[in-house]
């Protein structure tokens, strides 16, 4: 694989994609040049028709542009036929949508093994990772719900999870904070729980990169902000690389980054409310060892946020 | 396919119990009927088969005809006695192991004491019951001696010695048939409908010199006692055995009817081979008919199949949406709903092969005609085989149509499909 540019998990070049409606051609993206850098958090925002829904789908390899050239982790994706994007969808890319999209009668566990499934069980491997010393290797059974989480990213982030698909699904759920849900069906969770699990679907192959289109477009205020807690955090405490396609300027603020979009083209790009150089970038090498993080200031109600971290499902259990 | 893909598929199938349970029923009653049908078929042919063997492999039958594919216009010189008697010299090799001949039956009224049948009176060789394999059930065959006699004994079959001797010992009783007074000195133990023609238990047995003085005085143009067919039991039932006992009939029976080089036979020799294939082909056929009209409610049921996994397809364009997002290939959603289709036709394939079993297990059951017997059927492997493998080429079939469709979705507009 070419690596042209380590430190960017995205680069595109004059992106362009042309839609016929009837007689007239609309350009939804009229030559878009855009790089996300590895462990960055990233707003994409605009209007409704200002092309941030079709970037999304081409950065997320859903769709191919018509022109220009899209680099994912440093690999040519722009021409790719249709196996070779759902490869690349299933091994580097995690999608978190704000209708949830769940599988209806499907229980938790097996919704987050989904991806797993069709990727072969393979993730992608991080080699250049260090394996912190101890603890990784106890079973999370024997350990406490907090210290559980930590063991299970720290495992996590060294492909433990090898163990099998059931083994990693397992940790993703824990990871967001669903270890008592797990064979719960989408019906049986409140939104924010069914979005938790999205999340954890998204997380469970490793990807390079988690898309998140309006992500707390369909849930009330309180959840929504446990829902972007987890986000941050998981972007903060393990380097994974978060885009936020949003129209909610209150959303699109709490990034490091702002890429807003007009008429199919970037009209201004920003620096978000999170200060600072985008947590790994900074390490030779994408290695996304935690980084700390610019200080609680960056999430705008620090009090409900740290309730999330330690608690993350209580408040959605009042939900129906 | 794996595993995990069955699960999905059982599990998407578990979904709609209703739904599965009707298209299921569909391919039921489709795989029942083929099966039932075709059981019938080969019950049949099996019967007719059996009774063939029953009657020797090793004997040849000579009847008078032109072969098939003969246009001769010559009149057909017919078989008599003593053509019969002239094959007589073939058993000097050994090939031939013994001649029977049997004349034209006759349907007669049979009289003994105020009860009375009706009965074919046949004149036959006192070789006849052994070539044909009739065993006596009691009583004594016909002999050399009787023939030379003209005697005038019978051997009944065992529906003729039922209908008149219900209780009483029939050995050695008289009994009229036609003008004749005959003593009865064997029965024939019961044989089932024969296989040419007239069952041998619905006849009266009479030397054929008997038969021929008494009953029938024709004489053919050239002086001979005509007769029905010449049976003619070989050393074994080897093709070339066969091959040398039917040169050698024809030999002889051409020289007998001065037939020359260029004109074809005027009788026909045939080997219950050569029929039991005939039959067993033709039977097949009939079989395979069978089948196929039952084929369409099968096909009606491919197509309940199909009609049902566009439904499902539709319904699951979202679904479809996100497999494709987490990185399903078109491959894996085709597999997926085609599997889906497999299942429910197989599974309704099983299903109707045990419907299709006791269906043709209760028709063997239906008494038919007046011995009671009901016709027999019978399912064998090769049916269950092509049920089962009809049933999944069904739900390939009028899967792959749906399954493509449902893997040539754009991810995102399944993904915004409502």
């Amino acid at each position: 694989m070419e690596n042209s540019t380590p430190g960017k998990v995205i680069e595109t070049d004059g992106l362009r994609k042309t839609y016929v409606m009837g007689d007239s051609e609309i350009h939804a993206l009229d030559g878009v040049s855009v790089h996300v850098e590895r462990g960055e958090l990233l707003a994409i925002t605009g209007p409704s028709g200002s092309g941030k829904s079709t970037l999304m789908n081409i950065l997320g390899c859903l769709d191919r542009p018509d022109a220009g050239v899209y680099h994912l982790d440093g690999e040519d994706v722009s021409t790719l036929n249709d196996n070779r994007l759902a490869e690349i969808r299933n091994r580097k890319i995690g999608f978190v949508f704000q209708s949830f999209n769940l599988l209806p009668r499907v229980s938790a566990l097996e919704q987050v093994e989904l991806p797993l499934l069709y990727g072969g069980g393979g993730g992608r491997s991080r080699s250049d990772q260090q394996a912190p010393a101890g603890g990784a290797g106890k079973a999370p059974s024997e350990l406490t719900g907090t210290q559980q989480r930590i063991s299970v990213a720290r495992d996590l982030m060294l492909q433990r999870g090898g163990s099998g698909w059931r083994d990693r699904a397992r940790e993703a759920l824990i990871a967001v904070g669903l270890e008592d849900r797990m064979s719960h069906k989408p019906t049986e969770l409140s939104g924010g729980q069914q979005q938790r699990v999205a999340i954890a679907r998204a997380l469970v192959t490793d990807p390079s990169i988690i898309l998140a289109d309006e992500p707390t477009g369909n849930l009330d205020s309180r959840t929504s902000e446990e829902l972007m807690a987890l986000l941050l955090r998981l972007n903060s405490e393990r380097g994974i690389t978060v885009v936020f396609i949003t129209h909610e300027e209150e959303i699109a603020r709490r990034t490091n980054r702002i890429i807003r979009m007009m008429d199919g083209r970037v009209a201004t790009e920003e620096r978000g409310d999170i200060a600072g150089d985008p947590p790994g970038a900074t390490v030779e090498g994408g290695a996304t060892v935690p980084v700390a993080m610019a200080g609680p200031a960056g999430i705008a109600t620090p009090e409900q946020a740290k309730a999330d971290l330690s608690s993350p499902t209580q408040a959605d259990e009042a939900a129906p | 396919m794996n595993f995990a893909t069955l699960k999905v598929a059982i599990s998407a199938l578990a979904a709609n119990k209703l739904r599965t349970s009707l298209t299921l029923l569909g391919m039921i009653i489709g795989v029942a009927s083929v099966t039932a049908l075709m059981s019938i078929g080969r019950g049949v042919e099996r019967q007719i088969t059996t009774e063939l063997q029953a009657a020797g492999t090793n004997v040849l039958f000579i009847f008078s005809g032109r072969p098939g594919g003969s246009d001769s216009e010559t009149p057909i010189v017919p078989l008599t006695y003593e053509d019969a008697l002239a094959l007589e010299e073939l058993k000097w090799d050994g090939t031939v192991v013994e001649i029977a001949a049997e004349g034209s039956s006759r349907g007669v009224s049979v009289v003994v004491q105020g009860r009375d049948t009706t009965a074919s009176v046949r004149g036959v060789t006192a070789t006849y019951t052994a070539v044909n394999n009739y065993d006596l059930a009691y009583g004594q065959p016909l002999t050399d001696s009787d023939l030379n006699s003209r005697a005038l004994v019978a051997v009944l079959g065992s529906n003729v010695a039922a209908d008149l001797f219900p209780i009483d010992d029939p050995i050695d009783q008289t009994i009229r048939a036609d003008n004749l007074r005959l003593r009865v000195i064997g029965v024939l133990e019961e044989q089932g409908s024969g296989a040419f023609g007239q069952s041998a238990d619905d006849m009266v047995l009479i030397p054929i010199t008997t038969a021929h003085a008494r009953l029938s005085r024709f004489v053919t143009a050239r002086g001979g006692q005509p007769i029905n067919t010449i049976s003619v039991e070989l050393r074994d039932e080897r093709e070339e055995t066969i091959d040398a006992g039917a040169a050698g009939i024809r030999q002889i029976l051409r020289e007998r009817h001065e037939i020359p080089d260029e004109e074809d036979d005027d009788f026909i020799i045939m080997s219950p081979k050569d029929l039991i294939e005939a039959v067993s082909a033709a039977l097949g056929v009939f079989t395979l008919f069978l089948g196929a009209i039952a084929g369409i409610s099968l096909l009606v049921g491919g197509i309940g199949i199909m009609n049902i996994m566009l439904v499902s397809v539709t319904e699951r364009t979202r679904e479809i949406g996100i497999r494709k997002a987490v990185g399903a290939k078109r491959r894996d959603i085709l597999v997926q709903f085609l599997v889906e289709s497999v299942v429910v036709s197989v599974l309704g394939g099983l299903l109707g092969i045990l419907l299709g079993t006791l269906i043709s297990f209760g028709i063997a059951q239906i008494p038919l005609g007046d011995d009671g017997e009901g016709l027999q059927t019978a399912v064998t492997l090769d049916i269950v085989l092509l049920a089962v493998g009809v049933a999944a080429s069904v739900g390939i079939f009028f899967g792959i149509y749906p399954a493509n469709r449902a893997a040539r979705l754009d991810p995102i507009q399944a993904l915004r499909y409502e």
